[in-house]
């Protein structure tokens, strides 16, 4: 059982269990805009950032959901 | 990394206290797409990384093509700038097969700066840079170069009519990329849209950056839609030919647009239908730029110098 510890109270090996989740990078362009930023750069301006972060808000009223791949076309059309 | 750490009592981790996911867990919506690949050919590696984080980068694109499935995000890191030649470029001929849809590959460029252009450069002297067979291609912040393509071609979109195996001109799109010296060619499809993309003719203005829809496949390809695109020619010469060439596709729409000097028409269409609006052109009227083959001419301002 390795290094694990015992437990004396439920009587029973220690175990570790990892999740693992598809992806911390972000679920929406703009947090993973805003996560490649603190990586290696940008991919849009801060004014399309703005634009998409409303747009998934809009999004998200709308179907209840967050997860929304905004591409700075739909950002452009917003005035 | 999140861990949970309790007694194993009969194949069960039991855990006492009361567990709050933060993130990562069953998340009650799914992706729109599956995952997330990164590209970095200075410090990526094909065989020892998994390309999942930004330091643990693939090398190529075609590594990152290769791995991911439809509606994946692809993000490229440009490659060393040097004073002589500029930025240095991606190498690879790459294709996009069918079952890989909804593909998104995205350049990471200093959007401060957007008079340089995306700074990703892609280029290949054997032909086309990217084939694509899939259909809803999503393409930002790329730089083609096409110098010397004997294609002419820097982006391939197939279509093969009623055989439904390529699809690459099915909903296409192009943000923010530039081509200088060769083409985004399709073959046909439905719906490829071209914005804010930049095409340089070759130096020399032999080449001609631009956009080529043909109906190879004669399947009434449509909806071919080009906005806010700047079209230049060589190094203080014309373009040798014509910027945009459309034949037999139905309900084009060619959109606030500016047309460097060609020493052709700008635009030829043949057999089409649709309208070209509010573009900027150099020339006397839109008869001595514009071969309208049957495109409506609306809005568009001519100069002469």
């Amino acid at each position: 059982m390795g290094n694990r510890p015992y437990s004396y109270r439920r009587g029973g090996w220690m175990a570790n269990i990892i999740i693992k989740g598809k992806s911390n990078f972000g679920r929406t362009r703009s947090e993973q805009e805003q996560n490649l930023r603190k990586e290696w750069g940008s991919t849009i301006t801060d004014e399309q950032l703005d634009k998409i972060k409303h747009l998934e808000r809009k999004a998200k009223d709308k179907f209840g959901s967050n997860p929304n791949f905004v591409s700075p076309i739909d950002a452009d059309e917003v005035k | 990394m999140p861990l949970i750490k309790g007694p194993k009592v009969k194949g069960y981790i039991e855990v006492d206290e009361n567990v709050r996911f933060m993130r990562n867990v069953a998340t009650r919506y799914a992706l729109p797409w599956s995952q997330i690949f990164f590209v970095d050919g200075v410090n990526g590696s094909d065989t020892k990384n998994t390309g999942r984080t930004p330091d643990r980068a693939f090398a190529t694109i075609a590594k990152a093509v290769s791995v991911a499935a439809r509606g994946d995000v692809i993000y490229v890191r440009p490659l060393l700038a040097t004073y002589t030649h500029g930025f240095d470029r991606y190498t690879e001929q790459v294709t996009v097969p069918l079952a890989k849809h909804d593909l998104s590959i995205i350049g990471v460029t200093n959007s401060l700066n957007p008079e340089f252009g995306p700074k990703l450069a892609w280029t290949t002297p054997a032909g086309v840079c990217l084939t694509v067979d899939a259909p809803a291609l999503h393409v930002e912040n790329l730089g083609f170069f096409a110098e010397g393509v004997t294609t002419g071609a820097a982006v391939l979109l197939t279509h093969d009519a009623t055989a439904y195996l390529k699809r690459g001109g099915d909903a296409a799109t192009f943000y923010n990329c530039t081509v200088k010296a060769g083409l985004i060619k399709t073959q046909g499809g439905d719906g490829l849209y071209i914005r804010n993309c930049i095409f340089n003719a070759m130096w020399d203005g032999t080449y001609a950056g631009g956009i080529y829809a043909v109906s190879d496949s004669g399947h009434n390809p449509r909806r071919l839609k080009i906005r806010d695109c700047t079209f230049q020619g060589g190094n203080i010469v014309p373009s040798a030919a014509a910027y945009i060439t459309v034949t037999s596709f139905g309900a084009v729409l060619i959109a606030d647009c500016i047309f460097d000097a060609c020493d052709v028409d700008a635009i030829i269409a043949d057999d089409s239908t649709g309208v070209i609006s509010c573009c900027h052109f150099i020339g006397a009227d839109d008869d001595a730029v514009i071969t309208k083959g049957g495109l409506l001419v609306t809005g568009c301002t001519y100069l002469q110098t």
